[in-house]
């Protein structure tokens, strides 16, 4: 992808917006008619170790609104860089993006993002009438991407899960999301979010892993099936406010990256789920549980077709490639990015590319 | 295009034999500054293991290498550990606290990962004498073990 595909949209997003300014909302998501929750995330990175020209992307709030989230603005700041906002025109993944000449010693930007969200539930009984999507659109969702291929034996093991299932790509779907709860784990050793490679994951029956390859796995077997699903990369910015311990993080989130995912079915539209959380759940909620104890019962059943808005998405992106990157494609956007002359900073490594995030709740609209 | 590597916990069972390909080019730089090409080590048995510090069950192996080696001898078994992607500073401090008599390669861009086809660490590929690659172990696997040894020793030169 050339640079110059991507489109920047620095006019529009300088200034915060007034709280004010929140639109209403008519659509299927049958909880958008309650309150919202209103958030500033504040995103400080650092480059400790700059190299010629220093390079930063941070990835920015979903460009599109939705009937969960909408975004209030961005504002940043960064001393002696050129700075400019931008998004990627295949999945509109928005990011602020800057760049320090050999000059400067101590590269540093601040992002601050104000979100509104509400909580997300999608009646699973009551199929309605929605706007045509674009089968264009669609399509996109369920393409192979580097780490989703949809042959092989990520086809294999999706048609024997579904072999059988009566129904559509609802219960197809649904299927889907229950194999993956029963037969993958959180494995706390798991680096960040993790990688998200399932081919990887099943050729070594290694089915171990956090959000990133979880979640990832419930979409690439969706899309092998035909099911258009796609992962939502994002970050907590909230306690849970339904009793789940081990599924919310406020003040310093840091840490709290977490990818959700959505899979598309005819008549309900995008549809909330995260099988990765049920076995967060499972793992963190209080020791020794299983999924035979009740409050992993109430995660996994809530997390097909719900989400507690106490998160904040990025955006749907696969095998990105940022602007003025020169080290190739990143797998997704959730984490900032940083580039010098000598190397892609990694994200996970604090004493080269420290950052900080910051979470405040500031009121409700 | 290389997107990350999946670091895990199982345990290679054995090595396998290799069936998929010539050896791609090694030429990388260790964490001492000293240039290694896998063409000045023919005549030995080579053996090219992909790593990085945050991987528990690389850092685990490491020990298990140094006592491989050991037994073999350099001039029977060369290893060539390929940092996946971190810095000389990082990889500098890693040796310093886990002193290994072998180097420590910089792959700091991750292109030999990628040439090699590493989608998993640890990952180890044995080469033999004349520079071909026999067998590849994806995951933790036990150098220690009599029949890895077996295989080794018969694939090296006579002391």
């Amino acid at each position: 992808m050339h640079r110059r595909a991507f489109l920047k949209a620095s006019v529009a997003l300088p200034a915060m917006a007034a709280l004010s300014t929140l639109p209403q909302f008519t659509r299927a998501d049958t909880g958008a008619a309650g309150k919202w929750r209103v958030f500033e995330v504040t995103t400080q990175a650092e480059i400790l170790k700059p190299a010629g020209v220093t390079r930063v992307w941070l990835p920015t709030p979903l460009l599109e609104d939705t009937p969960y989230q909408k975004s209030l603005g961005n504002t940043w700041k960064a001393d002696g860089a050129t700075v400019s906002a931008a998004h990627d025109p295949k999945f509109g993944a928005s990011f602020v993006f800057a760049e320090w000449p050999e000059t400067v010693k101590t590269p540093t930007l601040e992002l601050t993002s104000r979100i509104a969200t509400h909580d997300r539930t999608v009646d699973l009984t009551k199929p309605g009438t929605l706007p045509k999507v674009d089968p264009k659109v669609l399509a996109v969702y369920t393409e192979p991407t580097e780490l989703l291929p949809t042959d092989g034996i990520v086809r294999e093991t999706a048609q024997t899960i579904v072999k059988g299932v009566r129904g559509g790509h609802h219960e197809q779907a649904r299927a889907i999301y229950e194999w993956v709860v029963e037969n993958t784990f959180r494995d706390p050793k798991t680096r960040g979010c993790g990688i998200g490679d399932i081919k990887t994951m099943l050729e070594t029956k290694n089915l171990g892993g956090k959000c990133a390859d979880l979640n990832a796995l419930c979409v690439g077997l969706c899309r092998a099936v035909g099911i258009p699903a796609r992962d939502v990369y994002g970050v907590r910015v909230a306690t849970s406010q339904l009793g789940f311990k081990s599924l919310g993080k406020s003040g310093d989130i840091t840490k709290a990256q977490h990818c959700r995912a959505e899979v598309y079915l005819e008549g309900y539209g995008w549809v909330p789920v995260d099988p990765g959380d049920v076995r967060k759940v499972v793992l963190e909620e209080q020791p020794g549980l299983t999924l035979n104890d009740e409050v992993v019962k109430r995660a996994r059943s809530f997390l097909f077709g719900n989400w507690e808005m106490n998160w904040m998405a990025y955006n749907y992106a696969h095998d990105l490639l940022l602007p003025k990157a020169t080290r190739g494609k990143i797998g997704y956007f959730m984490y900032p990015q940083c580039e010098t002359a000598e190397a892609r900073l990694d994200s996970l490594d604090p004493e080269n590319f420290r950052y900080t995030m910051t979470s405040r709740e500031l009121g409700t609209a | 295009m290389l997107l990350g590597v999946f670091c895990v916990g199982i345990a290679a069972q054995e090595l396998t034999s290799w069936t998929s390909g010539p050896t791609p080019l090694l030429a990388l730089t260790d964490h001492r500054g000293i240039q290694h090409a896998l063409t000045a080590y023919r005549g030995r048995v080579v053996l090219v293991n992909f790593w990085t510090t945050w991987c528990e069950p690389c850092r685990e192996e490491m020990p298990a290498l140094q006592a491989l080696q050991e037994q073999l001898g350099k001039e029977r078994l060369v290893v060539l550990a390929v940092n996946y992607g971190e810095s000389p500073e990082k990889v500098q401090q890693f040796a310093h606290h886990t002193p290994v008599d072998f180097p420590l390669l910089l792959d700091r861009h991750m292109e030999a990962a990628k040439a090699w086809g590493v989608r998993v660490l640890p990952t180890s590929f044995v080469l033999g004498q004349d520079g071909d690659i026999r067998y590849s172990a994806v995951g933790l696997l036990d150098w220690r073990d009599a029949q890895v040894l077996q295989l080794l020793t018969a694939l090296s030169p006579r002391p």
